[in-house]
């Protein structure tokens, strides 16, 4: 195997490895003790606390930045591993106190939408900075609303330019009907979470349409708008992926939260009626 | 109804004096001293007469026999001159860092850390009024020698036998190389008897030698000259040449500066234009193809090594202080029949200062002593294979190499580089610098572009900081322990020099407010006042930098642009 591809996954392949044996060493002590006197529903059950409670610890984490408790990097691994293993540390404990009441069930679909989120945003925080790498310019976020209303108010002079100069309304017509709409605000968000090409194809056809009615002196406006068109489609695009990436988080983070108050009234119930347990 | 502003008086250039005991009587003995009554005051402008500077950038310092004045590697922003007794340079190994009684900077405590999370400021650059009002000596740094702080060697007989020394006498100038060219100390010099000295901080320096040619000319003879020395003593391929061999190889030495000391305002000028034209513009050392009987050693700047390529020149590495060039060329010159050119081209970036040493030394004193061994002849091997000197096997992407030279990156120590294809944009790496500078980040994600990294507008901390030059009291300045370029807001008079200067935009003026959130404002002209603010690469925390520690995918990397290794490593991953 080359060398330089285990160098440069090693921490990919430690991981998984570490993942892999305690995965095997919990199902092990799965099998081992879970009809022996030790209530084994017990055991794999804080070990699901304990997973879940560092996961959220990730959280507070961030938080604190200056404090000297590992890098983010370091945690982040921590949390996608510890998330593999809290599936299977979830599983082991189904089989040995499948859910039943109310509580049980609220935990059991809390669990389920939580991996379900925590699978999506892993892939899509894998996938989507390679398309807005590829993309020609860098955006901050925050910025956008301000650079797509200057895109608008540029346009806007340029339309005003061409009355003047070519004592003609045309383009400022067409403006009205078909790139006042396009231009007010963000346009074909999920055609840009898809990669699309419509979004381009179809406002670059509109443009093309009407340019071949254009005279030599109007094109070269009509050509700066289109820059400019092209341009907000581009920051369409970014507003779309980042929003994404900015934004998947709320239907994760709340629910974690969720999980860990419901997870802590589950561990009270559980110790009030275990009985002689 | 709006609040009324905070009001204090702007801070003036003078306003706080190197030594604010310093009176014009104490002026006139030091306009006797031999290197300084020859100076015509009359090429002095009235608001900045020579008395005036003597006055308030320099000050009267005293040390007893044995204390260590400038110590080797601290950074330092004055230049001495001996009134009285004398000093000894340590020249060669050194003295151990034991000796040197060197401190390190002082962290923040945990308590003062943790606190942050509830001690953060509710409005913009709050700052506390008591703060600005109240003179702050320039000297807040632990490794500056305030009487406190004074490091003493002890027998002064003991050193000079144990350690090489050379003496210097009443009259004689020192530092000025540290202070003229924004470098580390060159050498650890301690008072051989009770000595009293004058010394002038850079801006006092550098005012001097702006108005005084003959002046200028002696400091600048005596740079060329020391650093010649320096260099040869400091370079690790002579370090097992003896006195003898060093001097003749410093005597028959060349010394050449190519380009403009202050390079930043001509590489603004340079942004328009095309990137042959660029390289075209760059003082040309060395032509590829050209034969040469030196080798070349950089001991200053930056220098571009290119290879012509179709129509053009094409970067294939850049070399810094210390770096060789031509060595295998040389070497495989020495015993071959055929004679081989130089392969690459050599400009300089920006500016570069060089040495030339004569190839007859360097076989006879680095070649054939096993030292070095010669290159290799072999009459099947192309030429060009063998002319890159080892500093330069570089896996580094062209165009990689071709945006740090142009953009001048390499400059940086602590450059800010993110992989865009693993930033998730996420700004942690911004909320953990807000963190950590009281709610206020001090640096943007935004830069310039290349393929798929993005080089941030965060302070690289450069290797040559020019924000330092134009800076009127020093407020802006590198500290001592790593280097790093900080602002010492107390003395900052929001000139902004540093942020025009800083060819990165990496320097922010902001304008201050008080506890309430209102603007604190001149007295007489009722203009906000401003400070300039940048990475301080999180000195006083804990956690340094706080940016990279932060980031959850690895993508954000502080990096030393001199160090292509940690490049390339970093980029491999």
């Amino acid at each position: 195997m080359d060398k330089q591809l285990i160098k440069s996954n090693s921490i990919l392949i430690i991981n998984s490895g570490l993942f892999l044996l305690s995965s095997m060493a919990l199902y092990f002590a799965y099998l081992t003790y879970s009809n022996t006197f030790i209530k084994f529903g017990f055991v794999s059950g804080w070990i699901l606390f304990l997973t879940l409670a560092l996961h959220v610890l990730f959280n507070i984490r961030k938080m604190c930045a200056f404090l000297p408790v590992g890098s983010s990097y370091f945690w982040m691994q921590v949390h996608i591993y510890v998330g593999f293993f809290a599936v299977v540390a979830f599983f082991v404990h189904m089989q040995e106190h499948s859910s039943s009441g109310l509580i049980g069930l609220i935990l059991q679909w809390l669990f389920y939408i939580l991996i379900a989120g925590g699978v999506t945003g892993l892939i899509i925080t894998r996938l989507m900075p390679y398309r807005l790498a590829i993309h020609q310019e860098e955006v901050i976020y925050e910025r956008i609303p301000a650079l797509r209303e200057a895109i608008k108010k540029k346009i806007k002079d340029i339309i005003a330019l061409s009355v003047i100069s070519t004592e003609s309304t045309s383009i400022s017509s067409f403006h009205k009907q078909k790139l006042e709409k396009y231009l007010d605000g963000p346009k074909y968000f999920w055609l840009h979470i898809l990669n699309s090409s419509r979004p381009y194809s179809r406002i670059r056809y509109e443009m093309e349409g009407f340019e071949r009615y254009l005279n030599e002196t109007e094109k070269d406006f009509f050509m700066q708008i289109r820059e400019l068109v092209t341009l907000k489609t581009h920051l369409d695009y970014h507003y779309a992926v980042q929003t994404v990436l900015k934004y998947w988080l709320f239907l994760h983070i709340p629910f974690s939260y969720a999980i860990m108050a419901f997870s802590i009234i589950h561990l009270i119930l559980v110790y009030a009626f275990s009985g002689d347990m | 109804m709006a609040n009324k502003s905070t009001t204090i008086q702007r801070p003036q250039r003078w306003d706080t004096p190197f030594d604010p005991e310093m009176k014009d009587m104490d002026i006139v003995p030091i306009l006797k001293t031999p290197l300084l009554s020859n100076i015509d005051q009359s090429e002095f402008p009235k608001s900045a007469s020579f008395k005036d500077i003597l006055q308030n950038d320099s000050r009267l310092v005293s040390y007893k026999a044995g204390d260590i004045v400038v110590r080797k590697g601290d950074y330092g922003h004055s230049a001495f001159i001996i009134l009285s007794g004398n000093v000894r340079i340590i020249i060669g190994e050194g003295l151990p860092e034991s000796m040197l009684g060197r401190v390190s900077l002082k962290k923040k405590s945990i308590i003062k850390v943790i606190s942050q999370i509830w001690g953060r400021s509710r409005y913009p650059e709050e700052r506390n009024i008591d703060d600005l009002n109240s003179i702050i000596y320039l000297e807040k740094d632990l490794n500056k020698f305030s009487k406190e702080h004074r490091t003493s060697l002890g027998s002064v007989q003991k050193i000079i036998n144990n350690y090489q020394t050379l003496p210097m006498q009443s009259g004689a100038i020192f530092g000025e190389i540290a202070a003229l060219c924004r470098t580390s100390r060159t050498a650890t010099i301690f008072a051989e008897k009770d000595t009293e000295l004058l010394e002038i901080r850079w801006q006092g320096l550098r005012d001097i030698r702006k108005r005084c040619a003959e002046f200028r000319k002696y400091i600048d003879d005596l740079y060329r000259q020391r650093s010649v020395n320096i260099m040869l003593f400091e370079t690790k391929d002579y370090k097992h040449l003896d006195d003898k061999e060093l001097n003749e190889i410093a005597i028959k030495t060349k010394f050449e500066t190519y380009g403009d000391f202050e390079w930043f305002s001509s590489y603004k000028k340079m942004k328009s234009m095309s990137a042959q034209e660029i390289i075209e513009n760059e003082p040309l050392i060395l032509k590829e193809g050209n034969f040469s009987d030196d080798l070349i050693i950089i001991i200053g700047g930056f220098a571009r090594v290119s290879a012509k390529i179709n129509h053009g020149h094409r970067t294939v590495g850049y070399l810094r202080k210390g770096d060789t060039f031509g060595l295998k060329e040389l070497t495989y010159n020495m015993h071959s029949k055929s004679k081989l050119p130089f392969q690459r081209s050599l400009r300089a970036i920006g500016y570069t200062d060089i040495l030339k040493i004569p190839a007859d030394l360097v076989e006879k004193h680095l070649v054939g002593k096993n030292k070095l061994s010669y290159t290799e002849y072999d009459e099947n091997q192309p030429p060009l294979s063998i002319a890159l000197p080892e500093t330069l096997d570089t896996k580094l992407d062209p165009s990689l190499l071709e945006f740090f030279v142009e953009e001048r990156f390499i400059n940086g120590t602590e450059t800010m580089l993110i992989d865009l294809e693993k930033c998730t944009r996420c700004d942690d790496c911004v909320r953990a610098c807000c963190q950590t500078h009281d709610n206020q980040p001090r640096f943007i994600r935004e830069g310039k572009k290349i393929g798929k990294y993005l080089v941030t507008q965060a302070c690289m901390h450069c290797s040559d900081p020019v924000c330092l030059i134009g800076c009127p009291t020093g407020a802006i300045y590198r500290e001592s322990s790593k280097g790093h370029v900080v602002i010492n807001e107390q003395t900052c008079i929001g000139c902004q020099m540093c942020a025009k200067s800083c060819p990165y935009q990496s320097i922010t003026m902001v304008e201050i407010r008080d506890k309430k959130g209102v603007h604190i404002v001149d007295q007489k002209t009722s203009l906000p006042i401003l400070k300039a603010a940048k990475c301080d690469f999180c000195m006083e925390q804990i956690v340094s930098p706080a940016c990279e520690k932060a980031c959850p995918h690895n993508a954000l990397k502080r990096l030393d642009m001199q160090d292509i290794k940690a490049i390339e490593k970093w980029i491999s991953n």
